[in-house]
């Protein structure tokens, strides 16, 4: 996880502003694909038809 | 496989507290707006005759006519229809703790209404009206508000609270059918209220159907008599 941070390039500054984002991201993705699988397979909301 | 196991504990996290907190936020919010909404939907008196009451008298074969069922016509008090996603109702089951205090009712049975935990299937009547009023809801996540519905036994009591006052439903029967079972919505003849959730807890394999008759409430007594 460290080397991967100081993978990213620029300066220290940068780097954060850089993986905040990249976590940001990740998050609002897992979100979205944990609502879709959780309306896919485990409860669609009980509707019929 | 350490990232597989955290992706699915990941989802198990989401689906249980995270959708909860979200649709529990919402529905306090929901539940204000439902309260604004009673003080300004339009209510209107019609003229109601119960099916079947006009007498038909067939020329030809007098022995198959039939006879009236009901005497005069009443007045039925009837609310506009809400649009899609307005909050218009809340219901209370005294007997499932979650239910108690109420859960808020939007019009819409798509994903994003039912985010908000139980929708009014758009095609059938309004809660207190003739007919079948279907409304469905999470039984797992977003609130979950119909977690317990397999605890409800005939007999106990729905309260649907709408802008006309509480509509008072009796469990009549309770059903496992398919997902595709449509006909659980079609009309009933009285005054019905359908509620549909997904079974067993944690798949939507089937589906859990209680159906309620009306029993007490502003209309009572003109649709049931």
């Amino acid at each position: 996880m460290k080397r991967l941070f100081l993978s990213i390039p620029g300066p220290m500054p940068v780097k954060v502003v850089v993986a905040v984002i990249a976590v940001l991201i990740l998050l609002v993705t897992l979100h979205f694909t944990y609502e879709w699988m959780g309306n896919t397979f485990l409860d669609t909301g009980g509707g019929v038809g | 496989m350490i990232g597989f196991g955290l992706f699915l504990l990941g989802f198990v996290g989401h689906q249980l507290f995270v959708t909860t907190w979200f649709a529990q936020q919402h529905n306090v919010q929901l539940e204000s707006e439902a309260t604004e909404y009673f003080s300004e939907a339009g209510i209107a008196e019609i003229v109601y005759v119960a099916p079947g009451s006009p007498e038909v008298i067939d020329p030809e074969d007098p022995a198959t006519s039939t006879a009236p069922t009901t005497d005069e016509p009443q007045t039925l008090l009837v609310e506009q229809t809400p649009p899609d996603g307005q909050p218009f109702a809340i219901i209370r089951i005294p007997t499932i703790e979650r239910l108690q205090d109420g859960w808020t009712v939007v019009e819409g049975v798509t994903r994003g209404n039912l985010k908000a935990g139980a929708g009014h299937m758009p095609t059938t009547p309004l809660p207190g009206q003739p007919g079948n009023a279907v409304i469905s809801g999470h039984r797992t996540t977003y609130g979950a508000p119909f977690h317990e519905l397999d605890q409800l036994v005939p007999g106990d009591l729905i309260e649907v609270e709408t802008a006309l006052g509480v509509h008072i439903y009796a469990v009549d029967e309770t059903l496992i059918v398919k997902p595709t079972a449509i006909w659980v919505a079609q009309h009933r003849d009285g005054a019905w209220l359908t509620l549909t959730t997904c079974h067993p807890k944690f798949s939507s394999r089937q589906r859990l159907v209680v159906f309620a008759e009306l029993v007490d409430g502003p209309n009572a007594e003109v649709i049931v008599g």
